[in-house]
């Protein structure tokens, strides 16, 4: 059945990189954003560390946070929360209707569309950006550990696009889930250690943090890149991963078996 | 243009949204909290950084999070009146005759029309951090003088500067979606003190995007940390900024092309 509808699914796939590039200086701009985005961060922990006058604050040494937001930024093109705004797009124009006509599931259709996009976006901006700062900063990498980085990406996409389709399912009752979405987008960056490495918060809200998914999205990724965590303490984040991913799908399943019962559009 | 006609355009526009958005109450109390609730990831973010370091050379915890409630009353009250990405589609699908056929000026005719009316609840939430910050700070009763003066040209600097950029860049390339990301970057990069970035980077963040005019110096003329003459400079700048971003503007505008021809 996969194997049947993979044409669709690239057809999809093809749609979302032709759209994502269609207006091209947008595009490069984009990409441009995105290489230098990092930089923030980095001026600011770099003004911090220097003030401080340490060489280590919690756990990571400063060359190793240039490496750790690198490494979120490639991390966030991936799982930034994205697919509730085109969810609440389509239902609030109505044009889902159209979509459930399709020969393709909704769900598949977002996701291939959503996947494309990034992936096309990783392979050309991420992965050379990755490496560069690996030889630069003279990471030590294994081809086990580059394995299991890849893994811990897709988990992380995996999660943001069930957290993601929950948001968007929740436009079928709310109509404008805006403030929501940012909501949740903030809390995920803050607690996914994409602002600040999680490990430097209170021990209290380390502990909270740690049973929660967002660390997946972008802290584990990230610090296993850099090696502030050791592969077998990555490998035993799975579990919670696992354990996450199976309770957002069931939530994301009974929230969209309801919704889509609730959606009216109209046909011109 | 006259100016009256065009603040009764504005006034008319809010109540009219504001009484739409007062229909439904669950929706605009949910909203309302999120959109408040934002602040508080900026409060912990600052928190952290303070509890684990000595935070940045010159600024202490409360001077770091009334400078960081600056950016958010800026960022909240820009995203209130200005929204690009609808500018933008205005622009690139020929739409802009519904704003450029009515006897307003279309700067004040977008600005009353477009934005996200509950990013008002983040201006709110911001500002009671600002005065909560600047509670337990020492400043000198002149500084909220200097500090009101340059927060309200510096961000009517940024309103204008967003609305040239992104005539600019549909001019340029007919497409300005881009001109998002770029305002997204400027406040992600403009709500730490300037100082960090070095001579270079606080120019640029002060000259070729004016994000600094906004949130930076107003804070620090609110602590008494500026220097008089660069307090009048900073000025010159923001009231440069208006007039060329809406000069600037007005001159695209001609060179949109409506979507009948």
């Amino acid at each position: 059945m996969m194997f049947e509808n993979l044409p669709k699914y690239l057809a999809g796939a093809r749609i979302g990189i032709k759209s994502d590039i269609a207006y091209r200086m947008d595009w490069v701009l984009f990409v441009a954003f995105q290489i230098v985005s990092p930089f923030v961060m980095i001026f600011v922990w770099n003004a911090i560390y220097a003030h401080t006058g340490v060489t280590t604050i919690g756990g990571f040494r400063l060359y190793e946070l240039y490496a750790y937001f690198f490494v979120i930024g490639a991390a966030a093109g991936l799982s930034s929360l994205q697919l509730q705004g085109a969810m609440e797009a389509e239902i609030q124009s109505g044009s889902i209707a159209v979509s459930f006509t399709r020969p393709l599931g909704y769900v598949a259709q977002l996701v291939s569309g959503d996947l494309s996009g990034k992936l096309f976006a990783m392979a050309i901006v991420s992965v050379p950006i990755l490496i560069i700062v690996t030889l630069v900063l003279g990471l030590h990498m294994s081809a086990a550990l580059v394995l299991l980085f890849a893994l811990e990406l897709a988990i992380g996409y995996v999660i943001a696009t069930l957290i993601g389709f929950i948001i968007g399912s929740l436009s079928v009752f709310f109509t404008d889930i805006g403030g929501f979405a940012a909501v949740v987008e903030s809390v995920a960056l803050l607690l996914g250690g994409a602002i600040v490495p999680f490990t430097m918060f209170p021990q209290l809200l380390v502990s909270i943090v740690s049973v929660l998914p967002f660390q997946f999205m972008f802290y584990v990724p990230a610090a296993t890149f850099v090696g502030a965590i050791s592969l077998s303490d990555a490998v035993g984040t799975f579990t919670v991963a696992l354990v996450w991913i199976l309770v957002l799908y069931v939530c994301a399943a009974l929230l969209w078996n309801r919704a889509r019962r609730s959606i009216n559009a109209v046909g011109v | 243009m006259d100016l009256k006609r065009n603040l009764m355009l504005m006034l008319s526009t809010q109540l009219y949204e504001w009484r739409s958005i007062a229909a439904y109450r669950a929706q605009l109390l949910v909203n309302a909290l999120f959109s408040a609730v934002n602040i508080i990831v900026v409060v912990v973010f600052i928190a952290v950084i303070y509890q684990v370091s000595a935070g940045f050379s010159g600024w202490t915890f409360y001077q770091l999070l009334l400078l960081a409630s600056t950016a958010g009353m800026a960022g909240g009250l820009l995203t209130y009146v200005i929204d690009i990405s609808y500018i933008s589609d205005l622009l690139m699908n020929g739409d802009l005759d519904t704003v450029i056929t009515k006897p307003f000026d279309p700067a004040f005719h977008l600005f009353a029309i477009g934005g996200n009316r509950y990013a008002i609840f983040t201006v709110l939430s911001s500002l009671v951090v600002f005065i909560y910050a600047a509670l337990n700070s020492h400043f000198a009763p002149a500084g909220i003088a200097v500090f009101l003066l340059l927060f309200v040209f510096g961000l009517a600097a940024m309103m204008m500067f967003c609305l040239f950029l992104t005539a600019l860049s549909y001019a340029a390339f007919t497409s300005s979606r881009f001109v998002e990301n770029v305002v997204t970057y400027m406040f992600g990069a403009g709500s730490y003190p300037l100082s960090i970035y070095g001579l270079v980077g606080t120019v640029i963040l002060t000259i070729a995007l004016p994000i600094g005019l906004a949130i930076y110096f107003p804070a620090e003329a609110f602590f008494g940390k500026i220097d008089p003459t660069v307090g009048v400079v900073v000025f010159a700048v923001e009231l440069a900024f208006i007039g060329i971003s809406y000069l600037g503007f007005g001159r695209l505008l001609r060179r949109y092309t409506s979507a009948l021809g």
